[in-house]
């Protein structure tokens, strides 16, 4: 029996990280898969939550419009196969009362001697001024010491208000409930994946007491019936060292926040992670495998670019652009999730290396991700949606504000007696729209607003797969770009028809050919009419290509 | 092959079919492209042929016919060149109206 399938998406990093992975899913990289993820975190208002949890919502309507079956079924050799349920949870601190530590550990059954000791105690290990007293709504800022206290605190605290029921249950708590109840349900084969940075505040917080709070959890939830068996559970997770900066806030700033993640200390939290990782007999125990990511320092990105003002700390205004770590990050899930044995007792630890090429430029490939065996299959799968997204946003003018370039497409294929997909309702494909916009880019005011993959290879100062052409951020150039020229490696590229125009009108002219003719969907590429559209048009971009591992 | 009003009907039929093949590859070599503008292309190439099949027909019959000294075959001849043309110009129509409707996703679709 195939293993049960987990995400838990942790903190800023581990939310970027989450959207990498749903946009692996995207390109059809978990075929017949159903994958429960739960986003967790101290901020609800969070940019990076609110951009992943909208794109799973988003992934899952263009699935299918079934509201009594969301997101649909799994499907395999297509788009978008996996199957996703989100779960939403949040260690609240809007409210005024639990704003910081100092009020969170306020009690009031205790005699003023025991406060004296019990604030005396705290003070020995949380500065009283500053650590105790900074507003926790914007994370933990890189204070782990406190952040893996409170993280465990929330949870518990989650399930003891789930456990006693009435008003108080919070919707967050219904959904961490339901989480764990899936979890203990399929206990006996059941793979997690922690997303998180070591190096901020709350994934690195998070990753450590995670499994531990998850079964601690379990237990008060069914009264002690249950725990995680951790031999069983199999956790793993990424090792995400610092792979970015921003600027150091400002004098003002830190006196009025108290506590602020200062990026200059991000290698040292790193470095001190690293120590603690290798050392730690619960992550030992806890975690099966351990994924160590990192970035050269002399290639990180400032997060603070084109931003004035007091450095963003967290909420909504905090919605980074993604990066290839992030892709990565994603990767080692895969690899995780794919593995065939889990069955040593203590925490494998892991990692990659990837091509240098002339004056230290780097050259990432599929394999660099994945490995040789599987990295051609990344390269076609990501590659098929890039070049559907080309199709529909470049070619049907669909990057443009104003025009719908699914519908474009569909009215297309209609006016070639093509009308099986004539029923889809605009809604529904405007949908598709919005992911390849979120996937790709858009253009709004002749300005490109780069998206995931488009982010992704700002990133990276060298080659990545694609060529640099089908990645420009030159709006020009996009406008005009060839979807079946997208890779480095021109066996992979779309073969041409023959007769008249351009190359790459003869190359379209081929897609919509075998589109038309030879590229029905099959019955496990789902059933819906929305998914035998996208099964038909991947069967049809893999057809045309000259060469395919799919 | 004599100059028979027979070979008037040869004639039209062979630049007929001659001219709907080359109309079909015409068809095919237009690439597909976005707003349908090929499916236009496609058939002014298809009338565009089809004015030149009544047009070839004739005039090659027309011309073949010169060499014929007696009159009233003349005249025979070029009846029968221009019943031949009608005919390769129907023949024409048929095959076109036949193939699009038999094929409409492929590029013939678009005649009709």
């Amino acid at each position: 029996m195939d293993d049960k399938l987990f995400i838990i998406a942790i903190g800023g990093t581990g939310m970027r990280c989450l959207e990498s992975f749903v946009h692996l899913c995207a390109a059809g990289m978990f075929d017949n898969k159903t994958i429960d993820i739960l986003t967790l975190d101290t901020d609800q208002a969070n940019g990076n939550k609110g951009r992943v949890e909208g794109l799973i919502d988003l992934y899952n309507n263009i699935k299918t419009s079934d509201q009594n079956n969301p997101g649909g079924n799994s499907t395999a050799d297509s788009f978008f196969t996996a199957k996703l349920n989100l779960y939403r949870f949040y260690t609240d601190y809007s409210d005024d009362s639990r704003g910081n530590f100092k009020l969170l550990a306020q009690t009031n059954s205790l005699t003023p001697a025991q406060r004296e000791d019990d604030e005396d105690l705290s003070a020995l290990f949380f500065d009283k001024n500053s650590v105790q007293e900074f507003n926790l709504a914007h994370g933990y800022r890189a204070q782990t010491h406190l952040g893996s206290m409170l993280m465990y605190h929330g949870i518990l605290e989650s399930a003891i208000r789930s456990k006693k029921g009435g008003d108080k249950v919070k919707p967050q708590d219904k959904e961490l409930k339901e989480f764990l109840q899936l979890l203990n349900r399929n206990a006996a084969n059941a793979r997690v994946f922690v997303f998180g940075s070591v190096f901020g505040g709350t994934g690195a917080s998070s990753i450590p007491v995670i499994p531990v709070a998850l079964g601690d959890a379990l237990k008060v939830i069914t009264s002690g019936d249950n725990e995680l068996n951790l031999n069983k559970v199999k956790f793993g997770s990424t090792l995400l060292t610092d792979y970015f900066t921003f600027d150091t806030p400002a004098d003002s700033q830190k006196k009025n926040a108290k506590v602020i993640a200062d990026a200059n200390n991000f290698a040292l939290n790193s470095q001190a992670a690293m120590s603690f990782y290798n050392k730690d007999l619960t992550v030992h125990q806890s975690y099966k495998m351990l994924y160590h990511i990192g970035w050269p320092s002399s290639h990180k990105i400032n997060y603070s670019r084109n931003h004035t003002g007091d450095v963003i700390t967290g909420g909504k205004e905090q919605e980074n652009p993604c990066h290839v770590v992030e892709l990565m990050s994603a990767a080692a899930a895969y690899d995780f999730f794919t593995r065939k044995d889990l069955n040593q007792q203590r925490a494998e630890y892991v990692y990659r290396t990837v091509e240098m090429g002339e004056g230290g430029k780097l050259r990432l490939t599929g394999a660099s991700f994945i490995g040789d065996k599987e990295g051609p299959v990344l390269e076609e799968k990501l590659g098929s949606l890039l070049s559907l997204s080309h199709l529909i946003l470049s070619r049907y003018k669909g990057a443009l504000e104003g025009i719908d370039g699914t519908i474009e497409f569909i009215n297309d294929l209609k006016r070639r007696n093509v009308e099986a997909y004539a029923s889809l309702p605009d809604e529904q494909t405007r949908l598709l729209d919005t992911y390849l916009k979120e996937y790709a880019y858009s253009i709004r005011d002749g300005q490109l607003l780069p998206g995931w993959l488009h982010q992704v290879k700002s990133t990276i100062d060298g080659q990545f797969i694609f060529s640099d052409e089908a990645l420009s951020l030159d709006p020009a150039v996009l406008q005009n770009v060839d979807p079946g020229t997208i890779y480095n490696d021109e066996k992979y590229n779309w073969d041409v028809s023959f007769g008249f125009g351009s190359k790459v009108d003869r190359r379209i002219d081929k897609f919509i050919e075998v589109l038309k003719k030879d590229s029905a969907p099959t019955e496990q590429q789902g059933e819906s009419l929305k998914e035998k559209f996208l099964g038909n048009i991947y069967n049809a971009i893999v057809r045309t290509q000259k060469a395919s591992h799919l | 092959m004599g100059t028979s009003p027979s070979t008037a009907y040869v004639w039209a039929i062979i630049i007929s079919l001659v001219l709907f093949l080359i109309a079909a590859l015409i068809a095919y070599m237009i690439p597909n492209k976005p707003g349908g503008k090929d499916i236009k292309d496609r058939k002014v190439w298809y009338w565009v042929l089809f004015v030149a099949v009544i047009c070839v027909s004739f005039g090659a019959n027309y011309i073949i016919g010169a060499d014929i000294r007696i009159p009233t075959k003349h005249a025979a001849y070029l009846t029968a060149s221009a019943i031949a043309t009608g005919v390769g110009a129907v023949l024409y129509l048929i095959l076109g109206i036949l193939l699009s409707k038999m094929m409409p996703k492929s590029k013939l679709g678009s005649w009709f």
